[in-house]
Formats: structure tokens, sequence, C-alpha cells
């Protein structure tokens, strides 16, 4: 995300604002909370660190198993009015064509001002920043706008199989490229190139619907699997209400290669803020004048890091079976508790995109509205007591996650506090991971060299 | 030691008798008298044990409470 909120933000110093401090804003959300803190830096990690490994304790106190499944199967429902749907439904599908059209048209011959320039406004703030936030917050709202899957209705089905042992690996390796690509190619900046990779993608995703049907949006595309994953984090089951994060208790991550896609997941969302962090910039400058290549620097430590990522959750597992103890095999625990992860990655991304999204929506509903003749480009300042909700949308992330990992573990194991004990290392990793995550968000923003 | 305790219905393993009672229990339809009997004290034998558990549970969050309380008094 650096790379891309860098090149917008360098782009407002030159725009009217709407009210005034936006462009003294433009390290955003990371730089205010650096700023706004009073404490030393690794006091607020550990206290950030010892609220959710207490979160444990406490949840650890909830050991009825009844009162439990209650809060995960507790619905509010609603009347459901399935022409409202449907309608709902028909307008998101225009919406997502139209969309497409936009991008696609304006990215081509649009104008060059980022911040003008209805593509790459609709694409990083509508669709990268905002549309997970609907999903993770709400539900998922990419079945019925998903541009894609409108067009490969209208286009007859090749009827292929998929093959069951791809499963999730088409995902996982497709996420883990969107966030590459997204870091280093100057996709933010150049309407032409992202018009370039957006058709890309809709050629390739457009050829795989065609060829394996509805299939390949719920396994093998990497984008409708990231909206449908964070959807169940969302408080939304269909048109009922449910308590955050229920949709993922009773959920295994199923198919081959599902919890390496959760995993990826998690990765991609902090690599892009690791990359922008001093500390890594220095680490990649001593790399670099060592002599090696930049772009190998910074692709050693994507996939390092997601190697280290995925070490850590497995590790966390195949320890669980010893503290537990339990005979379940390390591969099915994976998948029954992948899914607890995804509430720490909508936590973090809230923390990364809110601050962003909020000050560009102006100039994204301009540039929307009129893509032939935008307005000048204005931004929205975002108040000084911002800095807060960074570090407040990772904790709840995590404190969600210890609780849905609680819940699982109570459907899991027969014994209560066999189901406790089976957490002690995932906490262990979480714990580690939220303090690892806010020292990210509370680095004061740099630039990535060499990209 | 595994052999010992794995459910005569459905086969699983588990590492204690306990676990393994609990486990019919839940899973399980139609309990005979033993196996009800069986469940029923497994489980108060582990609310015993989850008594205990919580005692240590409220001990670490004092720990961890005044531990930072301290800490930011040095500190801050």
């Amino acid at each position: 995300m650096n790379t891309r909120r860098r090149r917008l933000l360098v782009a407002l110093a030159a725009v009217p604002v709407l009210a005034g401090r936006a462009a003294a804003h433009g390290g955003g959300l990371r730089s205010e909370a650096g700023a706004s803190l009073t404490v030393p830096t690794w006091l607020f990690l550990l206290t950030g660190g010892a609220v959710v490994g207490a979160s444990f304790l406490l949840a650890s106190l909830a050991t009825d198993r009844s009162a439990v499944r209650a809060v995960h199967e507790w619905r509010l429902g609603f009347p459901s009015v399935p022409t409202l749907g449907r309608a709902l439904w028909a307008l998101g599908s225009v919406a997502g064509v139209l969309g497409l059209v936009v991008v696609l048209w304006t990215g081509f011959l649009g104008p060059l001002d980022r911040l003008q320039n209805a593509a790459i406004l609709l694409v990083w703030v509508g669709w990268w920043a905002g549309l997970p936030m609907v999903a993770y917050l709400l539900g998922n709202p990419w079945p019925a706008l998903n541009p894609i899957r409108t067009l490969a209705s209208l286009l007859p089905s090749a009827g292929v199989e998929y093959p069951e042992r791809a499963g999730a690996w088409p995902a996982t390796v497709g996420v883990l490229a969107l966030v590459w690509v997204e870091v280093v190619a100057p996709l933010a900046a150049n309407p032409r190139l992202l018009a370039a990779a957006v058709a890309l993608y809709v050629l390739v995703s457009l050829t795989g619907a065609v060829a394996f049907g509805e299939t390949w949006f719920r396994r093998a595309d990497p984008v409708s699997r990231i909206f449908a994953a964070y959807g169940r984090v969302g408080a939304l089951d269909g048109s009922r209400i449910q308590v955050p994060g229920s949709g993922l208790v009773t959920e295994r991550a199923g198919d081959p290669g599902a919890v390496a896609f959760v995993v990826a997941l998690l990765w991609g969302t902090t690599y892009d803020g690791l990359v922008g962090t001093g500390p890594v910039a220095a680490a990649v400058q001593s790399a670099v004048s060592a002599g090696v290549p930049p772009r190998a620097v910074y692709l050693l430590a994507f996939v390092g890091g997601y190697a280290v990522f995925l070490g850590a959750f497995v590790l966390s597992v195949r320890l669980a079976r010893r503290t537990a103890p339990t005979h379940e095999s390390s591969a099915s625990l994976a998948r029954r508790f992948a899914p607890a992860l995804l509430p720490i990655a909508a936590g973090y991304h809230l923390a990364h995109y809110l601050g962003y999204f909020l000050s560009l929506s102006p100039a994204l509903a301009g540039a929307t509205l009129l893509p032939w003749n935008p307005p000048a480009a204005q931004v929205l300042s975002v108040p000084g007591w911002f800095g807060v909700v960074g570090p407040a949308a990772v904790l709840a992330g995590h404190l969600l996650a210890v609780w849905v990992a609680h819940a699982i573990s109570f459907e899991v194991f027969p014994g209560r506090l066999q189901a406790i004990r089976s957490q002690y290392p995932l906490t262990a990793v979480m714990v580690a991971y939220t303090t690892a995550s806010l020292w990210v968000i509370t680095q004061p923003e740099v630039t990535p060299p060499y990209l | 030691m595994s052999e010992a305790h794995r459910c005569e219905r459905c086969g699983k393993r588990f590492h204690t008798e306990r676990l393994r009672r609990l486990h019919v229990g839940y899973e399980h339809e139609g309990l005979n008298e033993a196996e009800r009997a069986a469940f029923e004290d497994a489980y108060r034998g582990e609310t015993a044990d989850i008594r205990r558990f919580r005692l240590k549970v409220v001990g670490a969050l004092v720990i961890l409470y005044f531990g930072l309380l301290f800490t930011y008094v040095l500190v801050a």
C-alpha cells in the first residue's frame, strides 16, 4: 500500500483541500499514531500484546459450551424480501459492469492526473480500500458486483471440471502475485498501466469462468476468494444479523491450499505495510549496497516472510496437538483454526486503509460521477484523534480472532480444559503478531527505496 | 496406551479415559446407563479441574494487570 498510497498522497500536495490540513497529513494514519504516543514504543507494544493475552485469559473463563455456542449461533432475522434482494443484486451487477467500463475507458483514455482519474480512484480507493471494509464489516458484496461474473453469465460455459488437487492454490498464488505487483509496479501512478493490468486480469478470469463455471469464482479466482473470506468476518449472514466472526467458527478451510490462502492474505496486508517502515528500508538499502539487486531483495523478503508466517501457524498447530493433547492430525487442526486468522487480516486492513479511504473519498466521488470531465480533486482532512483508529482496529481484529479460535476449539475438542490448552500456542503466535503489526503501524512511513 | 482410549463406536483415539468418555457423551446418540454415568462422572471431574484452572487464570490476570501498572508508573 505504501507505494500506492505514497504516490497518490504525493499528488495531494498540489490540490485544494476541503479542510486545511490534508496535505500535511501526507503520512496518513501511521505518522499520526507515532506522533500521538506519549509512552515509549516498547511499552505501547507490550501493552498491545498484553491486551491480547488478557483477552485469551478472559475467554478461557467462558467454559460453558452452550453459552459459547449461543454466541455464534445467534441471529437477528429480518423478514427477507426476495424482490428487494433481486433488485439490489441486479443493481449491483449493472454497477459492477459500468465500473469496469469506466476503469478501462478512463484508464486508457482518461486524464493522467491521478487524483482526477476515475480508474485509479475506483480501483485503489473504492475497490482495494473501501470494498473489503464493506465485506468484513457487513457482508460480501462482490458476488453481486463482480463484472466478470456478470459477463460470464452471458457467455456459454465450457463445463470443464475443476481439478480437485488444484484447490485454493491458484487463488493463493494469485493473492501473492496481486500484492507483489501492487507493491513493485507503479499501478497507482500510471492509469494506462493500471488499465492494462485490469484488462489482463479480466481476460484471465473470464477465461477461467467460461472454462470452469461458478467453481472458478468459488475456488480459483483470488479476488472472489479474498472478498468471500472477508465477508465471513462480517456481521451479516444473508439478510440476518450475526455476531461478527460467527461465520468462521463452523467453517473449515476445506480445499487443498486453503490454509496457505488465509496465511497469504494475512502476510500480503502485512508486507504492504512492512516495506514502508524505516528499519526495513534501511535493511533493504544495506542489502542493495552489498550488491544484491533491489527487486531480488524485495522478492526474497516477500517469499521469506510468507514462509515465516506459514511456518509460525503450522508450528502453533503442531504444538497444540501436544498441549491439548489430541490425536487429531495437524492438517485437520490447521484447516479448522485457519479461519480464526481472518479477523486479524481484516483489522489490519482497516487500520491501514480507513484514513486513506476517507481522505480520498471526495476525489473518488467527483471522478466517478464525472469521469470525462472530473472536477478539481478534493480531499477530506482526517482529524488528529484519528490516529487512535489504527491501533484500535488492529487490537479489535485480534480480540475477535482470540474469541473465534476459542469457540472453534470448543467445537473441536470434547474436553473443556483440553480446548483451552489447545489455544496456548496459537495465542502466543497472536500476541507476537499483534506486537509486530502495532510496531508497523506506529512507524513513521517512509518511501520504500528503489521502487 | 492410545489403544486403551479408543471410542468403541467411531474408533477415534484419545489421550485419556476422561476425554474418551466426554467424546462419547457429546458426539454419540443413544447412550446406555454405563456410558451416561461415565460421561457424567468425567464431566464432574473436569468441572473440578476447571475450578482450579480458573483460580490460576485470575492470578495470571492480576499479575498481568499490576505488572503493567507498575511498569507504567516506573516508565511514564
